[in-house]
């Protein structure tokens, strides 16, 4: 199975070295990165850059915040049942990694003809942040790359976000383990 | 992720108990009962926490050994998890295992000058692992899940509301002890859950067994702030993570010792209190030591090799207790506290031994007990005594809490490419951020095996002398006139921690603190050339005379030859 990427480099490097621009969307801004509605557990909602998002409580202590993808159905069509979704957040402009996460999911149709989504938000685990990295106030910068599996190259998509502590009775606590 | 023992054990008792009375195939007890001696090479820690976690696919496994020390009516453990959690039964001996096969090890090796006469025979002084070893109804507004598996009950509720779920704990006698409500704040708000169990019904402390929960999150974590409320202090944790890469305390500090602090001439006794002093260098002593980071190799095959507990049809065919018992030894069975509990259910002790022999002793090597020849032997006392074993019964059990959960733990081993095993002490005042656990993918593998050697000084005559040059696995070597001078040398102001480290998701660690200006370059520094006094000033001039007078010493014995 490792042989069939080789072979491709091979004969791209015999055919000259270089890939002309294929036709169709650029694969690196293919994925719509956004939430979900009615807090997090509703449809996609795509958000734009800048946009301060609310981290909330995680069930063993942690904050995250929840996100949801959004893609074109003919991009994962080849990608089975279960398409590996992998999540990189780097504090911006540092470019500290603050998160990271590979795991499968489900992806069912959305609202949008064409176009399907996570089956449900998934949390993108920020705090406790690595140790001395604040994340809490920071721009974050996501990317998001949903492939067949780890070795085939996939189709991306980015947000850049704030995220900010919640207020009331969480909001000590966030503090405290949020900003590095 | 875990756990607040309600009422937590000051002491490893349970889990020492369990290690002490396991015995391995290869390994088997003698008839008297005497247990193995421990591996003198390996440091006597007592921890107060040990889980192993593995991460795959966004699911965590935690395999978590409880450890109580208490009445069993008294007992009760919660812990808050991100999702209604799979739970099963786990087994002590992948602990005993892990311990065994991952302790840090401290060894002196002992050589000696070439021109001594009289080399004393191995033994005594050397530190060699090879020589030893080691019922209500479920009220839907609170409870998701209510159910018993092995020795518990157990059931999972949902956080959303602090007082009803404490509520229903009491209500429905799940022990809580006071300080907990103050602390599980974080814990409590929609979409939560606890895990809270005790022992069922006509189980004791000794029943108690690991349990295994699967449940989806992003990284392991143990809640170790609800601990606060039942910890002593300098509460030893130690964590094993399971996955593709070594793995890194995320929120914690990393710790590199200085083992200068080691008592090397006694196979590093004084290990926890090395951790206890260094991690507390460390900011709000918030710091873990990685033991352990390698393949899991060393693990395989251990828990689940092949043959292992036989055949079940053949054991439910087995009616005869002693002709069961001894099947049971054949095939792997280890002696655990679970397996005699089992045992103890169906094989009732023969009142006529009783006074004779220890009911432990009776059950720590029933299968000679047992045997036609000593029941031949001591005919009278088993006089009424026909015991007619419900092989079906008892081997379902066994299977369900020993061999399942003995083979899915073996298996984590065959699902998992590196471990690592960190370890810290915590006190309750420190128990203020839940440890996160993460990958690197860059980061070097550890060791657990740590060789220092000890050349001793002979006279001019070839007299083996007491003293000699210590050299530690860093090259720094040392003049020690004996070990106890070695454990009570002058070390005012010497750091424990050689480096403090923020270890990161990529890259090589942050070295937040650095001690090596402020450690001992050693009495002889690292090549032997020279003797220099550390920059702290141990013993000063007439210490760096008297040790260049020992390294002239040195030097004339040898040309002499």
């Amino acid at each position: 199975m490792r042989t069939l990427p080789l072979i491709t480099l091979l004969g791209l490097a015999a055919c000259g070295g270089t890939t002309p621009p294929g036709p169709g969307p650029d694969p690196s801004n293919e994925v719509s990165v956004g939430t979900g509605a009615q807090g997090g557990s509703g449809p996609f909602v795509p958000l734009e850059d800048g946009v301060e998002l609310t981290l909330e409580p995680g069930a063993q202590g942690g904050f995250h915040v929840y996100i949801d993808v959004q893609v074109d159905e003919a991009a994962v069509a080849g990608m089975g049942e279960r398409p590996l979704v992998k999540r990189v957040a780097r504090r911006d402009p540092a470019g500290d990694l603050v998160s990271r996460s590979e795991r499968t999911h489900v992806f069912i149709p959305s609202a949008t003809a064409g176009k399907v989504e996570l089956e449900g938000v998934v949390p993108l685990f920020l705090c406790p942040t690595p140790i001395g990295i604040p994340v809490a106030d920071e721009t974050i910068e996501l990317e998001v790359e949903i492939s067949k599996d780890a070795e085939t190259p996939g189709v991306k998509g980015t947000l850049r976000f704030i995220p900010r502590c919640p207020e009331g009775d969480q909001a000590e606590f966030c503090r405290n383990i949020c900003f590095g | 992720m875990l756990m607040p023992r309600l009422r937590l054990a000051p002491t490893l008792a349970v889990g020492a108990a369990i290690g002490a009375l396991m015995t391995f195939p290869a390994q088997r007890a003698d008839a008297c009962g005497c247990f193995a001696p421990p591996d003198p090479s390996v440091p006597v820690v007592q921890a107060g926490e040990q889980i192993v976690f593995s991460h795959e696919d966004g699911v965590v496994t935690a395999h978590i050994q409880i450890q109580y020390q208490g009445e069993a009516s008294e007992f009760g453990w919660i812990l808050p998890l991100p999702s209604v959690p799979d739970m099963e039964l786990g087994t002590d001996e992948l602990f005993a295992q892990l311990i065994a096969t991952t302790q840090p090890k401290y060894r002196l090796n002992r050589v000696f000058e070439d021109q001594c006469l009289a080399v004393p025979l191995a033994g005594g002084v050397q530190n060699d692992a090879t020589r030893s070893p080691d019922e209500q109804s479920p009220d839907p507004e609170v409870v998701v899940k209510q159910d018993s598996i092995g020795p518990f009950d157990y059931a999972v509720l949902r956080a959303d509301d602090r007082d009803e779920m404490f509520t229903w704990l009491t209500e429905n006698h799940y022990f809580i002890p006071g300080g907990t409500e103050d602390v599980v704040g974080p814990y409590i708000h929609p979409g939560a859950y606890f895990l809270a169990l005790k022992l069922r019904k006509g189980n004791d402390v000794g029943d108690i067994q690991p349990v295994v929960l699967r449940y989806e999150s992003d990284l392991p974590m143990i809640p170790i702030i609800l601990t606060q409320v039942a910890a002593n202090p300098n509460m030893g944790i130690r964590v094993w993570v399971l996955g593709e890469y070594r793995a890194i305390p995320r929120n914690y500090r990393h710790t590199v010792l200085n083992e200068e602090y080691i008592d090397w001439f006694n196979a590093g006794q004084n290990y926890n209190d090395v951790i206890i002093a260094a991690t507390n260098e460390a900011k709000d002593g918030q710091s873990f030591v990685t033991e352990y980071a390698g393949s899991v190799d060393r693990m395989q095959n251990l828990l689940d090799y092949q043959g292992r507990f036989g055949n079940r049809a053949e054991l439910e065919a087995i009616t005869d207790p002693g002709t069961y018992v001894q099947y049971l030894r054949n095939y792997g069975f280890a002696w655990t506290a679970n397996l005699i509990g089992t045992l103890r259910e169906h094989i009732p002790f023969p009142p006529g031994l009783q006074g004779k022999i220890e009911e432990a002793d009776f059950y720590n090597n029933a299968e000679y007990y047992l045997s036609s020849y000593f029941r031949e032997q001591n005919a009278e006392a088993f006089e009424g005594y026909d015991v007619v074993l419900n092989a079906g019964e008892i081997t379902q059990q066994l299977w369900e809490r020993i061999v399942e959960p003995t083979q899915k733990a073996g298996q984590l081993f065959r699902d998992n490419k590196k471990m690592t095993r960190m370890y810290t002490t915590l006190s309750p005042e420190e128990m203020t951020t839940d440890p996160t656990f993460s990958f690197n993918p860059s980061l070097p593998d550890v060791d657990n095996e740590h060789n220092a050697t000890f050349t001793q000084i002979c006279d001019a005559d070839g007299n083996i002398e007491g003293s000699g040059i210590l050299e530690l696995p860093d090259g720094r070597r040392f003049y020690v006139e004996d070990g106890q001078a070695w454990l009570e040398r002058d070390r005012a102001g010497v750091p424990y921690s050689r480096r403090i480290e923020l270890l990161r998701e990529e890259g090589a660690p942050q070295i937040e603190i650095d001690n090596s200006t402020r450690i001992s370059d050693g009495d002889l520094g690292d090549g032997g050339c020279a003797c220099t006094a550390d920059a702290e000033g141990k013993g000063g001039l007439a210490n760096a005379l008297v040790l260049a007078g020992l390294a002239f010493g040195l030097v004339m014995v040898r040309r002499r030859r």
